[in-house]
């Protein structure tokens, strides 16, 4: 099961998060190789903002299942990069502006293990502390988000995707509903809120139309309806153009050529 | 955003034709459109859905699809009849002002006749096919109503709702009301403990494609000063 930061080029793994591992690192590092990531987690500072660029699904990890961003070309609709390999849209996911910080989605602050890095200069401890402090929200906001996903898969709101087995996407039939006596699981308010998001973001997939999901049960319904409007004439009795009095003369090509001749 | 009230009999009796919705100033024109929140996650991609001031100074949700009063809305020919708010694929059907059981037209007439437009009845008195669909649309509406009010109340009453803050150059120039929308973390209990587990899934996407919609906000400002 791969990480999200494994395609990175140079990344080996990474590594527990101490004194020495928070001592120094280089300014922007990773920048430059950003454009190989396939996806990348969201997180809930940006769940409503995100979507206008990038579609959002679900993943497996060793962890559990998180919240991602697509970033793979072939399956959007605007490639997320641009020639020269920088985010195309204006808008950076924010756990890429922590590399080579970051919170694997059980909360756990590490840091990346990266075989091209250079040493950077050595950092002040209220800088340190800032980047704890900013991993720590990375990991709560992470795990908020992996219950709500869990819980829609549970209840079966997503369904694994048919040839990514490791993605999970929207289920084409909606789940039927709980008793109503039932009380709220946790995160179910956000995780319903989440799957309006996957809805929405799923417009910039090449191959969704952005229109509201429709229930099997529905579609006899609108067909003939459709079909009904298709076989209408909308021209009511009475309202009929009348073309009978209309005159066509057509002039005859032999004689039309016999004048061109005595002309 | 309607003119006079005409009742159905009086419609149904003087023969008068409905056109398609593209037809009409109001269709064309309107810039603030009451919905309801299951439209929201149709309407979210284009437009910022939000609560407005009325002039009664109640609370009422809206749909912003341009800043420039009685201007045609950017776009909005291109769109599909489906894009459109319900009240607006309903047109000229609507309710009677202050009730929402009974259903009129608005007196008005096209400003261009791009079909032939067809009766509301057929001469059985059966509906034709166009007035069937608009008044689908206006059905979906009351259908949601409830909701609608039910939400607006428990934002207002549990303090739930921020302001919209636009440049000021924008608010006076256009002469915007006040906009307001659900804060971005609420606490939930507030509003899902406030409604039966039905609206659940319809509040919650609201709630998310109104906080999307926003988004759309700068784009809309651009096209309607001319800065994109």
């Amino acid at each position: 099961m791969m990480q999200w930061f494994e395609t990175l080029p140079g990344i080996e793994g990474t590594t527990a998060l101490d004194e020495t591992t928070l001592d120094t690192w280089p300014d922007r590092a990773l920048d430059d190789r950003l454009c190989h990531l396939q996806f990348c987690p969201v997180v809930l500072a940006e769940l409503y903002q995100i979507p206008q660029f990038y579609p959002l699904f679900v993943r497996d990890t060793p962890q559990g299942p998180m919240v991602m961003a697509e970033l793979r070309t072939d399956q959007l609709r605007h490639p997320a990069f641009d020639a020269a390999g920088n985010f195309a849209w204006r808008y950076r996911p924010a756990v890429t502006r922590l590399l080579p910080f970051l919170s694997l989605s059980d909360g756990t602050p590490v840091r990346l293990k990266d075989a091209k890095e250079i040493r950077g200069p050595e950092r002040p401890p209220e800088i340190r502390r800032q980047i704890v402090k900013m991993l720590a929200l990375q990991g709560a906001s992470h795990k908020r988000l992996q219950f709500a996903a869990s819980f829609l898969i549970s209840r079966g709101y997503l369904a694994r995707h048919p040839s990514n087995p490791e993605d999970w996407t929207l289920s084409t039939n909606l789940p039927p509903q709980p008793p109503s006596d039932t009380p709220a699981a946790p995160e179910e308010f956000l995780a319903l809120r989440l799957l309006a998001v996957l809805e929405l973001s799923g417009r910039h997939r090449p191959d969704v139309v952005s229109a509201p999901r429709r229930t099997q049960s529905a579609l006899p319904g609108l067909l003939s309806r459709d079909e009904a409007l298709r076989q209408r004439n909308f021209l009511d009795q009475g309202e009929l153009i009348d073309f009978s009095q209309l005159r066509i003369e057509i002039e005859d090509p032999k004689e039309q050529a016999g004048s061109d001749k005595e002309g | 955003m309607y003119d006079a009230f005409e009742t159905w009999e009086n419609a149904t009796r003087a023969a008068r034709r409905i056109y398609d919705p593209f037809a009409y100033r109001v269709v064309l024109q309107e810039r603030l459109v009451p919905i309801v929140p299951t439209e929201a996650m149709t309407l979210a991609p284009r437009w910022p859905v939000m609560w407005r001031r009325d002039t009664h100074g109640d609370a009422d949700l809206v749909v912003l699809r341009g800043l420039a009063p009685e201007t045609e809305v950017p776009g909005v020919q291109t769109l599909a009849r489906t894009a459109l708010p319900l009240l607006l694929q309903a047109y000229p059907f609507r309710f009677r002002t202050g009730s929402s059981d009974e259903i009129g037209l608005d007196r008005t007439a096209p400003m261009r006749e791009r079909d032939a437009g067809s009766y509301i009845l057929d001469p059985h008195g059966h509906l034709l096919p166009g007035a069937e669909m608009k008044l689908q649309a206006l059905e979906t509406w009351r259908a949601e109503h409830d909701l609608r009010q039910r939400l607006t109340e428990i934002v207002l009453r549990r303090d739930l709702l921020e302001p919209v803050v636009l440049p000021e150059m924008v608010t006076t120039r256009f002469n915007l009301p006040d906009f307001l929308v659900v804060v971005t973390n609420p606490d939930d209990r507030l509003i899902f403990g406030s409604l039966p587990r039905e609206d659940w899934q319809n509040a919650a996407r609201f709630l998310a494609a109104q906080r999307m919609s926003l988004y759309t906000m700068a784009g809309l400002i651009a096209r309607s000063t001319g800065t994109s």
